[in-house]
């Protein structure tokens, strides 16, 4: 093994580079590869929050779109729309709120209380939102009760204008 | 036993103290890296791509992914593939991944020393929000790889693929010659440091 240790001025030298660059090398993030699943999330779980996790996950699933397929149609990064299905808590910005309201068609006002952007949410939303939550399951396909569960709880969200 | 050197590190407060370098990543790292890396690896992340939403240039958690624990459980045992870890208080601060098998490609046919990972705890990388708390970790790593590089007797070359925010390192302090994005490599930028170029930096960094 190679066990030369450092110079003093060397050393020095490192040190203040250090905190000019960044020093890292291998592979970067990349969206919809095994990179997704190891992604882990950490941030506290909210129950609207991971409602409109679960929402935009099967809106999608039902739309029969990839993330990169998506991000492609609306042009939001896709890493954005990764996080906003699987990290519950994070805050997308209000112009990717927008665009998801806009595709899917739900009132812009139901979905930043869902996504957490505001702290006035409508009671009666939450409580439909927990429970549509509480029921729902995020996977590949949506089953046939799952599909009947969405529709119902979007309605509701679109009833909400 | 693990083989190791002493290194000294710059402590946030000012003070240098004492560090080692060793060969091997162990048990108690990868419990470090799980334990105290990853939480705060995933926050920058996050960040990182809020910002980037809002237009700002920010690379920050691009390793946020890496699994050490499985990279470790891939190569032990695999003699092509050496596994490098600073320690200091009583915690890791750096892991490294180096390769054998790799060719040059500023000399064809060479063989060269691959740097396959490179990372310095979240809390030792530069931040506006906190100091870093040790320094220099990276620095260390690299200089390592070139010293490993001419040990294994490969004079000293070395390659390796730069994550976004780590180029100017690359480029700027080891002016090691870029061969532009790599298709092969999610596109990102190879570089190789030549014979020349290693020789000068471990005579300059040496005691």
């Amino acid at each position: 093994m190679f066990k030369t240790p450092p110079s003093d001025r060397w050393l020095q030298e490192a040190v203040g580079l250090e905190q000019e660059f960044e020093i890292s090398a291998g592979s970067e993030f990349q969206v919809g590869t095994e990179d997704e699943a190891a992604f882990q999330e950490a941030a506290p779980v909210n129950p609207l929050q991971m409602a409109f996790a679960i929402l935009m996950r099967n809106l999608r699933v039902d739309h029969r779109l990839t993330i990169e397929q998506l991000a492609e149609q609306i042009a939001v990064d896709g890493d954005q729309l990764l996080l906003i299905e699987k990290s519950v808590g994070f805050k997308p910005p209000p112009r990717t709120l927008q665009k998801l309201s806009a595709f899917y068609k739900l009132p812009f006002t139901a979905v930043v209380q869902m996504a957490g952007a505001v702290t006035n949410v409508n009671p009666l939303l939450a409580r439909n939102a927990v429970q549509f939550a509480a029921k729902s399951e995020s996977f590949e396909q949506l089953t046939r009760d799952e599909k009947k569960l969405l529709t119902k709880f979007v309605q509701l969200v679109r009833d909400m204008k | 036993m693990r083989s190791s050197y002493p290194v000294r590190l710059l402590k946030s407060d000012g003070n240098w103290i004492d560090g080692e370098l060793f060969e091997g990543i162990s048990e108690t790292n990868l419990i470090h890296f799980e334990q105290l890396w990853k939480p705060q690896l995933d926050e920058m992340r996050r960040e990182a791509i809020e910002r980037r939403a809002r237009g700002e240039k920010c690379y920050d958690g691009a390793d946020a992914h890496w699994n050490w624990r499985k990279f470790v459980e891939l190569t032990t045992g695999d003699l092509s593939v050496r596994q490098f870890t600073i320690e200091a208080d009583g915690e890791t601060q750096g892991l490294m991944l180096v390769s054998t098998i790799y060719r040059s490609r500023i000399e064809p046919g060479q063989h060269l020393l691959y740097v396959d990972r490179v990372a310095a705890a979240p809390w030792n990388r530069k931040s506006k929000k906190a100091p870093q708390r040790f320094r220099p970790i990276g620095s260390l790593l690299i200089r390592h790889a070139i010293g490993t590089s001419l040990a294994e007797g490969f004079s000293g070359r070395v390659g390796l693929h730069s994550l976004p925010g780590s180029t100017g390192f690359y480029c700027d302090r080891l002016a090691m010659k870029s061969f532009g994005p790599d298709p092969h490599h999610q596109n990102l930028e190879y570089f190789e440091l030549s014979v020349a170029q290693a020789q000068e930096e471990i005579k300059k960094s040496s005691k």
